[in-house]
C-alpha cells in the first residue's frame, strides 16, 4: 500500500507541486513594482465659509477631524457668504473643488438649517448660481441678523437631491458629501 | 516396422486432436466505482453459453477448453466489455465495469442515494429538481432551502450564503473541486457563481472539509457539474421565463452529449435581465439587475482514466437601491428616522450608480486515474480571475469612474489520493497548492481598500475512514495549511502613528512619500492546524447518529488585515488591524437521522467555541459627531471568545405516493464571551412544504410553501444620538439600528404541469398576500421593505 501511494506520489505530485512552489517564488521576487501613489482629491476636507459685509471680510474654516469653529457676526446686519470646498488631506496638495460643484450644478443643493437662531435669515443671493431648473443652490448667500441670540447653522453639502423645495433635509433626498455644525453668535 | 509407424502415427493423431476440456476458468466483476461486486453480470463464452455472475460478482465456467476464448461481460447501465482469455495460461481474472446512471431519465436524488462525502459527514443535499426549479435565482437562493442555512442580502440581487451564523470566508464554496476565490470577505460581495452549470449541490456541516480546506469553521457547499458518461446520448433543455414584479425575463439552456467513445460535450448559457423590483407599497428605485453566464466543457471518460477541461464565464451588473447611498451619519440617521425611502423614481430598467459589476472567468483542467484496483487518484489545475467594479455617485471628471476595481487571478493545483486496501478501510490524502494575486487598480482615483498583494498556500492533509462494522463506521483527518500573504501598502503617517505601528512594525517601512504616507511592505506567515474526528452508529428500523467533532484554523484574511478605506456601496470606513491573529474555532456536532418509507427526520445540534472570531465593529470614535459627521467607522477586531449554538431539524412525511410534506427549521444563538449577542445573526426560522403529485403520462404538481421567520431577539446595542434639527430647533434622538425587524410568515403556491413528455410549464406566486417586511439580514432593511409579490411563470423544454 505505502509503495503504491509512494509512487502516485513521487511519479506525479511532488514533481508538479515542488516545480511550481519553485516558479512562484521566482516570480513574486521577481514581481517587485511598487503600487502607485493615488493622489485623492475628492473627499471634502476643508469647507471655507467667507462672510463679507461692507468692506469687511472673515473667513470661518473647518477642517476634517477638529471641532467646527463659531461663527461671530454682528447684530442687525447683511453679511454675503460665500462657500468654499477643499480636498486638503495633503496639506502640499490641496485641491479646490467647488469650481467642480459650480459646473454640476444641477446634481448639488447647499443647505443650511438654523436652530436656536429664528432673528437670523439666510437666503440665496444675486449673485447665486442655479441650475437649469432656475433653483438657486445657495452657493452664495446672504445672512440677515436680528437681535442677539445664539445657536447652530448646519451646512448640508447635498449630492443628487431628489427635489430642491424642500424645508427639512429630510424632504431633499440625495445623500450629503459634508455636514457640519457650525455654533453660531449674533451679539 | 510398418506396424509400429502406423501405431505411433495414431497415437500422436490422437494427441494432436483430443484437447483438454478440464479447465475450470474463475472470474469476478466488479464495479469500478464502487470497488464491489456486481451481480446479475452475463458472460457470455464464445458467442455460446453463457453464466450470471452471483451476488458477489463472482462466476465460473466449468469444462473449459484450452486455447483462446472470448468472453462478452454485459450489465444493464454498463457498458459491453469484451476479454480474451488463454487457456490455462489464465484461469482466472477480475473484470471491472463501470457501473453508472444514466442522466437520460429524471431522477430525485434524495439523501439516501447520494454518495455522501464521508462516511461519517453530516450532510444535506439539494436535489437536482429543486436546483432546476432555482435556475434562474442566485445561487444563495436555492440554499436558502436548506435548514442551517439562511441569506446574507443586500437588496434582492446580492446574496450571500450564511451557514450556521457565519458566512465569508468562514464558508467554503467548492466548485467542481476547486474553492471559488472571489473576495468573497465582502459584506456585499455575492458569489459568483450561476446555478445554470450546477447539477448537485452538497452542504458539508462537519466532518468531509478537510479535503478542500482547513478553514471552513461553518463548513462548506459543494457543487459540482454532472458526470461524464460512456453511452451515446444527447440531451439538454431550454428554459424561458417571465416574472411581473421586476419584469424579469431570462433564458437559460443546457446541452450535453455524450458518447460511447467516452466523449462528452457540455454547453450552459443563461441570460436573465430585470428592472426595479416593487415592495408592497412602493417601488425600489435603481434595483435593477442583469446577469450573463456560460459554460463549456469537455471531457474523455475511459474508464480507467479520466480527464477533461472546463471554462465556465460569469458576469452580473447589479444596481444598489438609490435610497441606499449614504454620504454621512445624518443620512443614516434620516433613513432610519423615515418609514419609506428617500428617492423614489417610477419603474426604470436603467442600472444607474451606485452599482456593481463583477466579472468571473474560471478555466479547469483534471486528470483521474483508475488503473489500479486499490488506488485511485485525481489532479487538478485552474486559473480563477475575479474582476470587482464599484460605482459610487461621484464629481467631475470621475463621475463614470468605478470607485473600487479589484482583480484577484488565483492559479490552483491539487493532487487527491484514495487508497483502498479493502471495502472497510479507506485512506484519502493529498496536496493542494494555491497562488494568488490581488491587484487594487488606482485609476479609481480613491484610496485602496484592500493593497495589492500576493497569496500563496501549501496545504497537505490525511484522512482515514474506518468500517468498523456494518453498523458502526469512524473517521479521522488532519491537515496542515502554509499560508503566506506579502502586501505593499501606503499608509497616511497620521493612521499609522494612530495605530501605533512604529512600535512593531517600523521595519516594514519602506518609503516616506511627499505625501505625508508611509509605503510599507507587510509579509505574514501563518501555519494552520485543522482536524476532524467522526463517528456513525447505525441503529434499528432505519434509525442513526453521527457524532462529529471539527477544529479548524482560519488565517486573517487581506481585508481583515489591511482594509483601509471607504467601502463606498456601504458607506462604511473600514479599518484592518496589521496584528490580527488566526481565529480558531471546535466544532461539535450531534445528528439523529431515521428514514424508511412514510417518515423521515434528521435532527443536528452544534455548538462552536471560536477563539479570536474576527469581525468589523464600530469603533469607540465611529459616531463622532464632531468630526464630518462621517460616515460610520469600523473596525476589525478578534474577540476572545465567541459561542454559537443551535439546532437544525427536517422531517418529511409521505402521506402516499401522491402527497408528501416537508417541514425545515432552525434556530442558533451567539454570543461573545461576556454573554454579548452577535450582531446579524439568523433568527429562527420555520419552512413547509405540501405538494400534491397526480402521477399520469404527463404529470401535475401543486406546491404550497410557506417560509415563517421569526424576531430576533438575542442582538447587541449598537444605537447612536444623533442631533435633528425640528422646527428650528436642535433635538438629540437615539438611532435605533440595533433593534430587529417584526417576525413574518410568506405563503407561496407553485403549479407544475408537463405536457407531450418534454415540455413542462410552471406558475408560481411567492409572497401571495403581498406582505410588507422587512428582513435583519438584509443590509438595506434601514431604508426599504422587503420585496412584495412576484409571479412567474417558466416554460421549459427538455430533450
Amino acid at each position: 500500500m505505502i509503495n503504491k501511494l509512494k509512487t502516485a506520489y513521487s511519479n506525479y505530485a511532488l514533481k508538479i507541486f515542488f516545480t511550481l512552489l519553485a516558479s512562484s517564488v521566482i516570480y513574486s521576487c521577481s514581481n517587485d513594482d511598487d503600487p502607485e501613489d493615488i493622489h485623492e482629491h475628492e473627499n471634502i476636507t476643508r469647507v471655507s465659509i467667507v462672510f463679507e459685509e461692507g468692506s469687511n471680510s472673515e473667513t470661518v474654516t473647518w477642517d476634517d477631524g477638529s471641532t467646527p469653529p463659531s461663527i461671530t457676526l454682528d447684530v442687525d446686519k447683511v453679511y454675503t457668504a460665500s462657500i468654499y470646498f477643499y480636498d486638503a488631506s495633503n496639506p502640499n496638495d490641496i485641491e479646490d473643488i467647488t469650481p467642480e460643484i459650480r459646473e454640476e450644478v444641477n446634481e448639488h443643493y447647499i443647505l443650511y438649517e438654523k436652530a436656536g437662531v429664528s432673528n437670523l435669515a439666510i437666503t440665496s443671493s444675486a449673485s447665486d448660481i442655479s441650475g437649469s431648473d432656475g433653483i438657486p443652490i445657495n452657493m452664495v448667500t446672504d445672512w440677515s441678523t436680528g437681535g442677539a441670540e445664539s445657536g447652530n447653522v448646519v451646512v448640508h453639502l447635498i449630492h443628487e437631491p431628489t427635489n430642491k423645495n424642500g424645508t427639512t433635509r429630510a424632504s431633499f433626498g440625495g445623500a450629503n458629501d459634508v455636514e457640519i455644525n457650525f455654533p453660531v453668535t449674533i451679539q | 516396422m510398418r506396424y509400429l509407424y502406423i501405431i505411433f502415427s495414431l497415437l500422436v493423431i490422437d494427441q494432436l486432436y483430443a484437447q483438454d476440456c478440464n479447465y475450470s476458468f474463475f472470474g469476478e466483476v466488479i464495479d469500478l466505482h464502487l470497488n464491489e461486486g456486481l451481480s446479475g453480470a452475463k458472460v457470455t463464452i464464445d458467442n455460446n453459453s453463457f453464466v450470471v455472475s452471483n451476488l458477489k460478482g463472482e462466476f465460473s465456467i466449468e469444462g473449459i477448453c484450452e486455447g483462446e476464448h472470448e468472453l462478452t461481460i454485459s450489465h444493464p447501465n454498463c457498458k459491453v466489455i469484451t476479454v480474451n482469455i488463454d487457456i490455462p495460461r489464465i484461469v482466472a481474472k477480475k473484470i471491472y465495469l463501470e457501473h453508472h446512471i444514466t442522466e437520460l431519465e429524471e431522477i430525485i436524488v434524495s439523501t439516501n442515494s447520494n454518495k455522501k462525502e464521508s462516511l461519517t459527514s453530516i450532510e444535506d443535499v439539494i436535489d437536482r429538481e429543486k436546483i432546476l426549479d432555482f435556475k434562474s435565482k442566485n445561487f444563495g437562493d436555492v440554499l436558502e432551502q436548506l435548514s442551517g442555512v439562511s441569506s446574507f442580502k443586500m437588496g434582492n440581487n446580492i446574496v450571500k450564503p450564511v451557514l450556521h451564523g457565519l458566512t465569508g470566508s468562514r464558508v467554503g464554496i467548492i466548485n467542481n473541486g476547486i474553492r471559488l476565490q472571489d473576495n468573497e470577505w465582502g459584506a456585499d460581495h455575492a458569489p459568483s457563481i450561476d446555478l445554470s452549470n450546477i447539477d448537485a449541490i452538497q452542504l458539508i456541516k462537519g466532518v468531509g472539509t478537510l479535503r478542500y480546506a482547513g478553514d471552513a469553521v461553518a463548513g462548506l457547499i459543494k457543487t459540482k457539474s454532472s458526470r461524464s458518461l460512456v453511452i451515446d446520448s444527447l440531451y439538454g433543455y431550454g428554459s424561458i421565463g417571465y416574472t411581473d414584479n421586476g419584469k424579469a425575463n431570462y433564458l437559460i439552456s443546457k446541452i450535453k452529449k455524450s458518447s460511447s467513445n467516452g466523449n462528452n460535450l457540455e454547453a450552459t448559457v443563461s441570460l436573465k435581465s430585470n428592472g426595479d423590483y416593487e415592495s408592497p407599497n412602493y417601488s425600489l428605485s435603481n434595483t435593477s439587475a442583469k446577469k450573463i453566464a456560460t459554460s463549456v466543457s469537455f471531457s474523455k471518460n475511459k474508464i480507467t482514466k479520466e480527464w477533461g477541461a472546463r471554462y465556465t464565464f460569469f458576469r452580473n451588473d447589479i444596481g444598489i437601491l438609490k435610497s441606499a447611498h449614504v454620504g454621512t451619519l445624518g443620512d443614516l440617521a434620516r433613513a432610519i428616522n423615515s418609514q419609506d425611502p428617500l428617492v423614489i423614481n417610477p419603474y426604470s430598467r436603467e442600472i444607474d450608480n451606485p452599482k456593481q459589476e463583477n466579472i468571473h472567468h474560471n478555466f479547469s483542467f483534471f486528470y483521474k486515474s483508475r488503473t489500479t484496483k486499490n488506488l485511485k487518484w485525481d489532479f487538478q489545475y485552474s486559473y480563477q480571475s475575479n474582476n470587482r467594479k464599484e460605482y459610487d455617485l461621484r464629481r467631475g471628471e470621475f463621475r463614470d469612474v468605478e470607485a473600487l476595481n479589484i482583480l484577484l487571478q488565483t492559479h490552483d493545483l491539487l493532487f487527491d489520493a484514495f487508497y483502498s486496501k479493502n471495502k472497510d478501510f479507506v485512506l484519502k490524502s493529498g496536496l493542494s497548492f494555491q497562488f494568488q494575486d490581488n491587484y487594487s487598480n488606482p485609476r479609481t482615483g480613491i484610496k485602496r481598500l484592500i493593497p495589492d498583494h500576493n497569496r500563496s498556500k501549501f496545504g497537505v492533509y490525511g484522512i482515514t475512514e474506518y468500517n468498523y462494522s456494518n453498523d458502526f463506521k469512524i473517521e479521522f483527518g488532519t491537515r496542515f495549511d502554509f499560508d503566506k500573504i506579502d502586501a505593499k501598502k501606503y499608509y497616511r503617517i497620521s493612521d499609522w502613528e494612530d495605530n501605533n505601528y512604529n512600535e512593531d512594525f517600523s521595519s516594514t517601512i519602506i518609503e516616506e512619500t511627499s505625501t505625508l504616507k508611509y509605503l510599507t511592505r507587510q509579509i505574514r506567515n501563518f501555519s494552520n492546524f485543522s482536524s476532524t474526528f467522526g463517528a456513525k452508529k447505525i441503529l434499528k428500523n432505519g434509525l442513526s447518529t453521527t457524532i462529529n467533532l471539527s477544529y479548524s484554523t482560519r488565517s486573517p484574511n487581506a481585508s481583515e488585515l489591511f482594509s483601509d478605506g471607504l467601502h463606498h456601496s456601504l458607506a462604511t470606513i473600514e479599518l484592518g488591524d496589521l496584528r490580527m491573529k488566526q481565529e480558531k474555532g471546535l466544532k461539535l456536532l450531534l445528528s439523529l437521522e431515521k428514514s424508511n418509507d412514510r417518515l423521515n427526520y434528521s435532527l443536528t445540534l452544534y455548538n462552536s467555541k471560536i477563539k479570536n472570531f474576527i469581525i468589523l465593529q464600530p469603533t469607540v470614535d465611529g459616531f463622532d459627531l464632531t468630526r464630518r459627521g462621517a460616515f460610520l467607522k469600523r473596525k476589525y477586531r478578534g474577540i476572545p471568545i465567541v459561542h454559537m449554538r443551535g439546532f437544525d431539524f427536517d422531517f418529511g412525511v409521505n402521506f402516499s405516493r401522491n402527497i408528501v410534506f416537508k417541514s425545515s427549521s432552525s434556530f442558533l444563538k451567539a454570543f461573545e464571551g461576556d454573554g454579548t449577542p452577535l450582531v446579524d445573526m439568523p433568527p429562527f426560522n420555520l419552512r413547509n412544504q405540501l405538494d400534491f403529485t397526480v402521477f399520469k403520462s404527463n404529470p401535475l404538481l401543486i406546491r404550497f410553501s410557506t417560509e415563517f421567520v421569526a424576531r430576533q431577539i438575542n442582538f447587541p446595542y449598537q444605537n447612536f444620538m444623533y442631533n435633528f434639527i425640528e422646527e428650528g430647533v436642535i433635538l438629540q434622538k437615539e438611532v435605533d439600528i440595533s433593534s430587529p425587524p417584526s417576525s413574518y410568515n410568506l405563503l407561496n403556491f407553485e403549479l407544475k404541469k408537463s405536457f407531450f413528455s418534454n415540455l413542462d410549464f410552471r406558475i408560481y406566486v411567492e409572497n401571495i398576500f403581498n406582505i410588507n417586511y422587512r428582513n435583519y439580514l438584509n443590509r438595506l432593511r434601514f431604508f426599504s421593505s422587503e420585496v412584495g409579490r412576484i409571479s412567474g411563470i417558466e416554460l421549459n423544454y427538455t430533450f
